[in-house]
């Protein structure tokens, strides 16, 4: 089905490249957010990565997923941008990410707080994180590749990524642990 | 094992991106029975968060349990992370952007879709989507209105200095400023020393961008005849990069002298002693040269000694003069530096590892992409090189900005009163009168280029307070 849809894209059919992208859209805007730090800059970015794929889809080979080629473009757009602007790289604690559900603590009601308390700690101390390290963990955590993708993506061996992610947890838990003091939400 | 590498191994175990036995080791180290978890397993993802002792039961190494623990709870805490919702409109946004670029897509042409009317929407029509973008075009358009009402005086203005001109007078309008611009010499690096130390970094300062222009201008051609390999300029393929603290230092100096031309001339024979040159000089009279015998003049340069004789020349030219200002800085520029020189050497390699992949690749397509890629990569080792060479010659010249004002004299005396006095009062009596004439006239000519706005509305004005009156009567 997704071999089709590019062969149609590659033949220029918009419809069909909508199609295909329907499934990865939110995970593009949430990579190009976390790396840019606001929401103006990250729709511009999403848009020029998928317009850019369109563009380029011909010289896509099927030896990687159409996924990990898609988030390596984004991540080069985003990355071009930010050199271009050279900026330090800042996150806008309010736009806390959505949660799906509570998991089971949803019937405790203050479990269910303190989970959504901790969440809402992590995903800020994520915001601090340099861009290397939010990119890092959005494609870990949220999109859950393998660290062989995840090498393929950000064009690093795989041994960077295993010592980048230790490192930006590690990080991670030293913003927690900075802002919100030793012991408080587990750390 | 130590409890570094089991650190380090534990991220990786709970990701499931370990060995077996690299697993083992890590499950043994931290007191984890390896039934506990299959290593098809390992990555966790069905862990229960709300148990806590599901990984880290049974003895081990207190300090990486504590650490697998922690992991565990962040883990859990980005277990049901979703992405982001799209903004509203992102998708008929992207819509027409991929509808615009349909057109770039090599095979479009075979696509019926392509046969429809092109749309020409895209990027305007993105543009008027964003609120925060029509609003900028809004204030964008005020802003025009404004600096054309601001203009338009001027414009009449001028149209006056024209008519002015034209008609013979040759006064300028209103404001008749004497120290105007052909009283005004500059000069840019009017002075280098002929030999010496400092021609080597004057001619890098002077070859670099060329080379960098050279580069630019091969790459492309090359690019095209697929020849790209091994012609990366020498220019960027340094790897000297500097060693040890590296600082920039800078001083600015005013100064009241006696003399402007002498003390010009003993700061330059300063400077070529020391090995340094002027990178930048402007003078400027202080008084209309053609109403005064020896006008006074000031003048700015901008003088680049070696590093280590900036201080002796600095002292030499206090001397020349009255110092009323002086002032020495230095910043340090060693981190930027460091980070820079980290960034090219990572870029070379990246280009190196390309030029590899270029030799064997064969589809077209492939090629075209490296070949892009390079470019990039090329472009940006220029420009980080290029700031490097800007740092380095920063730090090796000293950069001193000195300011020089002429007085009569330095110390103070009675001077004699100038027998010209009645002549240049006279003189600016007629400035005055032919200044008001130049705004009288500016007048009558903005009236009448006006008409064709006043006389109408004037008209309808009077029509409406006649029908106004008109009616009152009636």
């Amino acid at each position: 089905m997704e071999a089709t849809l590019i062969q149609k894209s590659i033949r220029g059919d918009v419809d069909s490249f909508e199609q295909l992208i329907s499934q990865y859209m939110r995970y593009v805007y949430t990579l190009a957010l976390r790396m840019m730090g606001n929401e103006a800059d990250a729709e511009d970015m999403a848009q020029e990565a998928l317009i850019k794929a369109f563009r380029s889809i011909s010289s896509y080979r099927e030896e990687a997923k159409f996924s990990t080629w898609l988030y390596r473009i984004t991540v080069n757009v985003c990355k071009d941008a930010l050199r271009a602007r050279k900026q330090t790289f800042s996150y806008d604690v309010e736009t806390v990410p959505a949660y799906a559900h509570a998991s089971d603590s949803r019937y405790d009601p203050l479990a269910a707080y303190e989970e959504k308390e901790q969440k809402k700690m992590v995903h800020a101390a994520i915001g601090k994180l340099p861009a290397e390290g939010r990119t890092i963990i959005v494609l870990r955590e949220l999109m859950g590749h393998s660290y062989e993708d995840i090498a393929v993506i950000l064009d690093i061996p795989v041994g960077t990524v295993r010592s980048r992610i230790s490192r930006s947890r590690n990080a991670l838990k030293h913003i927690l642990i900075e802002e919100y003091g030793q012991g408080k939400g587990g750390f | 094992m130590t409890c570094e590498k089991a650190k380090r191994l534990i991220d990786a175990a709970f990701d499931g991106a370990l060995h077996e036995d690299a697993y083992r080791d890590v499950c043994a180290h931290l007191g984890m029975h390896l039934d506990m978890h299959t290593l098809e397993d390992v990555d966790f993802s069905d862990i229960d968060c709300s148990d806590p002792k599901t990984i880290v039961s049974g003895e081990g190494c207190p300090s990486c349990r504590a650490y697998a623990a922690q992991l565990r709870t962040l883990k859990c805490a980005l277990a049901d992370w979703e992405p982001e919702r799209l903004p509203e409109g992102f998708e008929s946004r992207l819509h027409d952007g991929l509808m615009a670029a349909r057109t770039d897509v090599p095979d479009a042409s075979l696509n019926p879709q392509t046969a429809e009317s092109p749309e020409k929407p895209s990027r305007w029509r993105m543009l008027v989507n964003r609120p925060w973008k029509r609003y900028s075009l809004a204030l964008a358009g005020a802003a025009v209105l404004l600096i054309g009402v601001y203009i338009a005086p001027h414009y009449f203005g001028d149209l006056a200095n024209d008519y002015a001109a034209r008609a013979g007078h040759g006064v300028g309008y209103l404001s008749d400023t004497f120290e105007s611009t052909p009283h005004e010499t500059t000069e840019t690096a009017l002075f280098v020393p002929e030999s010496g130390s400092d021609s080597d970094f004057g001619a890098t300062l002077k070859e670099a961008p060329m080379e960098a222009k050279k580069a630019d201008e091969t790459a492309p051609t090359e690019a095209a005849a697929g020849k790209a390999i091994g012609t990366a300029p020498e220019a960027a393929q340094r790897s000297d990069f500097r060693e040890g603290r590296l600082m920039i230092k800078t001083a600015s100096l005013n100064m009241e002298v006696e003399g402007y031309a002498d003390v010009e001339a003993s700061v330059k024979a300063l400077v070529s002693e020391a090995g340094g040159y002027i990178e930048n000089a402007s003078t400027q009279f202080l008084e209309d040269p053609s109403r005064t015998e020896k006008p006074l003049k000031t003048g700015r340069m901008q003088i680049r000694i070696p590093e280590g004789a900036h201080e002796k020349v600095f002292g030499d030219i206090k001397a020349l003069g009255r110092v009323m200002y002086e002032n020495m800085s230095a910043s340090d520029v060693t981190t930027a530096y460091r980070d820079t020189a980290s960034e090219v050497q990572n870029l070379r390699i990246t280009e190196d590892r390309l030029r590899n992949i270029l030799k064997d690749a064969t589809i077209m397509a492939d090629i075209l992409d490296i070949e892009r890629e390079l470019t990039r990569i090329r472009g940006d080792i220029e420009q980080k090189t290029q700031q490097l060479g800007h740092w380095e010659a920063l730090v090796d010249m000293t950069t001193i900005e000195l300011h020089l004002v002429e007085v009569r004299a330095l110390k103070p005396s009675v001077e004699p009163i100038d027998a010209g006095l009645l002549d240049r009062a006279g003189e600016a009596l007629i400035h005055t009168l032919n200044g008001i004439r130049g705004g009288f006239e500016a007048v009558v000519i903005g009236i009448i280029a006006l008409s064709p706005f006043w006389i109408p509305l004037g008209a309808l004005i009077a029509l409406g307070i006649w029908k106004f009156k008109r009616r009152k009567r009636t």
